[in-house]
């Protein structure tokens, strides 16, 4: 089971990367929390399908461009940390901006229903109990 | 009083610089305003010390290093121009990008009560209506 969830994550951000926001909604339930308090721009906190399309709606208008692009997967029991390398274009030529950050993934029956960002990874893999 | 605010931002400005933007305390407004672009990550305008700090700290926690470079300060009348090429290195990759930028300062008694930042010198040079 938490190889379908490693799986499902790394799809998810194909997905995103292509421009794709509907499978992540499809993936949740409408329960579905995404924690993005601790995010350096609008930091929020987004719930339920409307807000996972609020949260990728926020990012096209931000950014012209936008990747997540996996360089790690770790798991612990029903939860995943995606370790990502994210870069994005700022609008009008401004500068790029790129971090290296971590997506804590809680799965429930090989369905998303809790996510958070973290700007520091060894804290996401701390969270569960992993080491970097 | 033009000319002393010109030196008091260019004092300001040597300042600045490394991985944390911080102005100095003594040289802010209680009410001073911070104007992102309509193309910022976050655009539009922080009131009041703290959200002016919080601002500064969302473009410290963007990049990992960064320096101001070139600097001309312009006496603009009641305004003074900073043009300026930002010197940003990336976090996740350390890659420096080179962002010419230009920041208008208003100031009020010595204190800046606004600051305002464009992401090219011709922007900002419009803003105070002059011409490259």
């Amino acid at each position: 089971m938490s190889r379908d969830n490693v799986k499902v994550a790394r799809r998810i951000y194909e997905r995103l990367n292509r421009g794709d926001v509907q499978p992540l909604v499809e993936l949740c339930d409408d329960d579905f929390v995404m924690d993005f308090s601790e995010r350096v721009f609008n930091p929020d906190t987004y719930r339920g399908h409307d807000g996972i399309r609020r949260f990728y709606a926020g990012v096209k208008d931000v950014w012209e461009s936008y990747r997540w692009d996996v360089e790690e997967t770790r798991v612990a029991g029903d939860s995943v940390v995606a370790l990502l390398y994210c870069r994005g274009q700022g609008r009008q030529g401004g500068p790029p901006a790129d971090w290296r950050v971590a997506w804590l993934w809680k799965f429930r029956e090989g369905r998303p229903v809790y996510l958070r960002f973290y700007r520091d990874r060894a804290q996401a893999l701390e969270t569960l109990g992993l080491q970097k | 009083m033009s000319q002393e605010n010109v030196e008091i931002v260019r004092r300001m400005h040597e300042s600045l610089g490394g991985g944390e933007l911080r102005f100095p305390d003594e040289f802010l407004d209680p009410d001073v305003e911070w104007v992102n672009p309509p193309y910022a990550a976050e655009p539009g305008t922080r009131r009041g010390r703290a959200a002016f700090e919080q601002a500064a700290a969302s473009v410290s926690g963007a990049f990992d290093e960064f320096s101001f470079e070139d600097d001309e300060v312009i006496d603009a009348g009641e305004s003074v121009l900073v043009l300026t090429t930002f010197v940003v290195h990336g976090r996740g990759s350390g890659v420096e990008h080179r962002q010419p930028q230009g920041y208008l300062w208003k100031l009020r008694d010595g204190r800046a009560v606004r600051f305002e930042w464009f992401n090219s010198h011709a922007e900002a040079l419009e803003a105070v209506g002059l011409r490259e």
